[in-house]
């Protein structure tokens, strides 16, 4: 059984009067431990396939496998339970809330969260892990590009998800930061976490063990 | 549904940092708030105020009391003191059935004085009934003698006001008091009447035997402004209103007097009451619409604004139940807020603007229950449909929104 399973997977947007077809039936299969990028041209549809995956909206046709279970048939709070526990994720424009410090970003999915651990302590870890133990308290706005993305990834990671699925990661980013982002994602993947990727970068991509492109909303392996 | 959330330090926080954030926009919100809030608790202290007053005024008029004064006939008679009722008329009250005590009360304006001060008071002319008649307990010294009422001996009782500034805080039994050249010895103070609902009081007034002020203040008089009562607690008190009516009817030619009973007080205040809380009920009704409806304009705009922060905390786990409680929390505390600062400007309405109005002040903890229960209604009403409109988004289109 695949982590993730993808068969005929549609999504048409309507557009005034028009119907798009961004999605024309896509079969993806993603096994655990996987690092996959998707890469494609902008308009391919390759942010729309991540956000499906990440139950950020529904196909409009075909099925959704997430171990085991079909994700098309749940309903919100469990598709909102899936992604505070099982997800992760990472943007390109980092998305962290303006008027929280970098440590009550990172906790921010732990509000949502069942769990009572000490989330606390995991986040000053895993913040120190990557390089941001002095930055705790900061805005948002006293933040370097790569700091930003760095403490989006710890928000990422702070529920343990089984899977991390990044939205042109090194979209905003200069050539060190993004090497830096991109290793911190490569040891992810050694830990054992699942990672997608979403980029048009080739240098991005080729940290990826497997990559496959999208073009006029199909899936074609590289 | 689980509202585990509202209870989470980091949820907490991170509303009342969104509400710092968009400090101008809560700022105005809270201000809306509690104007409304203020007129609710002003009306609810101004109808209880005036309850309280009518009530002052019924025990001012004291037990099984009818009082009978003239006037209510041209203008400005409410307020000014009119004499129209003669020695005539009080024979016939005194012998209409159920009356049990019966007295007129003569009074004129003049200049007291003692060695130290000179004011403005009234001296009443006091005759064998009056004191007891008019409820009168002495505070300190004793009230007239029979044979002080016969003669016209120089002494008088007088009240704790007039006391006060006339000798300060010396003890005034045994000493004078001036009127016109004349002295009068203090030999007692009347215990503390209290104040008329115009506000005048009753305690800064002199009283004389009755002989005594014939004598010295007003020889001539033949008619006076008021009468008053005592009846019969055994004998229907309707019965005997309606009789003393009836007799003073046939001595007036028109109805240029008004009795006064507790009934009349009550309806009379109830009237005013009526509509004093239509017209400020209005009013409230309106700010609250008013405050409202800012609230819930504020509030779209500020969902809108926000719409990516929304769309960023669906991606990390937050159900649409999660994102409507954020949003009512934050209108729950504005609301709150506005409810707190709307009872503090209540309170200050109350206790510069009733005097102006002439009704006590009383400062009613109903209000302030009422106060905080609309106020966070108030907020929990107009923040419902923005949040739920931000709560049913979905994640996706939330995030895209910056962009």
């Amino acid at each position: 059984m695949s982590l993730i399973e993808l068969r005929g997977i549609r999504k048409t947007y309507r557009q005034g009067e028009l119907l798009v077809e961004v999605l024309k039936g896509v079969d993806l299969k993603v096994e655990k431990g996987d690092f996959l990028a998707i890469m494609g041209a902008s308009g391919s549809g390759k942010s729309t396939l991540l956000y499906i995956i990440g139950c950020l909206e529904s196909p409009t046709d075909g099925k959704y496998i997430l171990e085991g279970s079909e994700v098309s048939r749940l309903g919100d709070d469990e598709l909102s339970a899936i992604r505070n526990q099982k997800l992760g994720f990472v943007f390109q424009s980092f998305y962290l809330i303006p008027y929280l410090t970098v440590l009550e970003n990172v906790l921010v999915p732990t509000i949502y969260s069942k769990r009572h651990l000490d989330f606390k302590s995991r986040a000053r870890g895993l913040l120190r892990k990557v390089g941001l133990e002095e930055r705790l308290f900061f805005l948002p706005s006293e933040l370097s590009g790569g700091q930003k993305q760095r403490t989006a990834i710890v928000r990422s990671l702070i529920n343990d998800p089984d899977i991390v699925l990044a939205d042109e990661p090194t979209g905003q980013l200069d050539s060190k930061s993004s090497s830096q982002v991109m290793e911190i994602l490569t040891a992810l993947n050694k830990d054992g976490k699942t990672i997608i990727l979403v980029t048009h970068d080739e240098a991005t991509a080729s940290y990826a063990k497997r990559r496959v492109i999208m073009k006029d909303g199909l899936i074609y392996p590289v | 549904m689980d509202l585990s959330i509202l209870f989470k330090g980091l949820f907490l926080s991170s509303v009342f940092k969104a509400l710092r954030q968009g400090l101008l926009k809560t700022i105005f919100a809270v201000c809306g708030v509690s104007f409304g809030i203020a007129s609710i608790v002003f009306i609810i202290a101004a109808i209880e105020g005036s309850n309280l007053q009518a009530k002052n005024i019924i025990e001012l008029l004291g037990p099984n009391s009818i009082f009978v004064r003239s006037g209510f006939g041209g203008k400005h008679s409410v307020r000014r003191l009119t004499y129209r009722l003669d020695m005539e008329d009080f024979r016939i009250l005194k012998k209409v059935m159920g009356v049990t005590g019966c007295a007129y009360i003569m009074l004129k304006k003049v200049d007291v004085s003692s060695r130290n001060n000179s004011v403005k008071a009234y001296v009443v002319g006091a005759m064998r009934d009056f004191l007891e008649v008019f409820d009168y307990k002495m505070a300190e010294g004793r009230p007239f003698l029979p044979r002080e009422y016969l003669f016209s001996p120089k002494v008088c009782i007088i009240g704790t006001e007039l006391a006060r500034e006339l000798f300060g805080r010396e003890n005034p039994i045994g000493r004078e008091i001036k009127v016109s050249k004349t002295s009068f010895k203090i030999i007692g103070v009347f215990a503390k009447k209290g104040k008329l609902p115009s506000g005048r009081s009753l305690d800064n007034r002199a009283i004389l035997p009755i002989g005594t002020y014939r004598k010295f203040i007003e020889p001539e008089y033949r008619r006076f402004f008021a009468i008053k009562l005592k009846v019969d607690p055994n004998v229907p008190y309707d019965l005997i209103v309606s009789q003393v009516k009836e007799a003073l009817l046939r001595h007036h030619a028109r109805e240029d007097f008004a009795v006064i009973t507790p009934e009349t007080i009550r309806k009379f205040l109830n009237i005013f009451n009526i509509t004093l809380s239509i017209y400020l009920g209005l009013v409230s009704m309106t700010a609250l619409f008013i405050s409202g409806f800012v609230m819930s304009n504020i509030f779209s705009i500020n969902v809108k604004v926000r719409a990516w922060e929304i769309g960023i905390r669906r991606a990390l786990g937050a159900s649409s139940l999660h994102i409507l409680l954020q949003f009512l929390a934050e209108a729950v505390i504005i609301s709150f807020i506005g409810g707190v600062l709307g009872s503090i400007l209540g309170l200050l309405g109350i206790r510069f603007l009733m005097p102006l109005l002439f009704i006590p002040r009383v400062y009613p903890v109903a209000s302030y229950i009422a106060a905080l229960f609309f106020s966070v209604a108030t907020g929990l009403f107009s923040a419902a449909l923005p949040a739920r409109k931000a709560a049913g988004w979905e994640p996706v289109r939330a995030l895209r929104s910056r962009l």
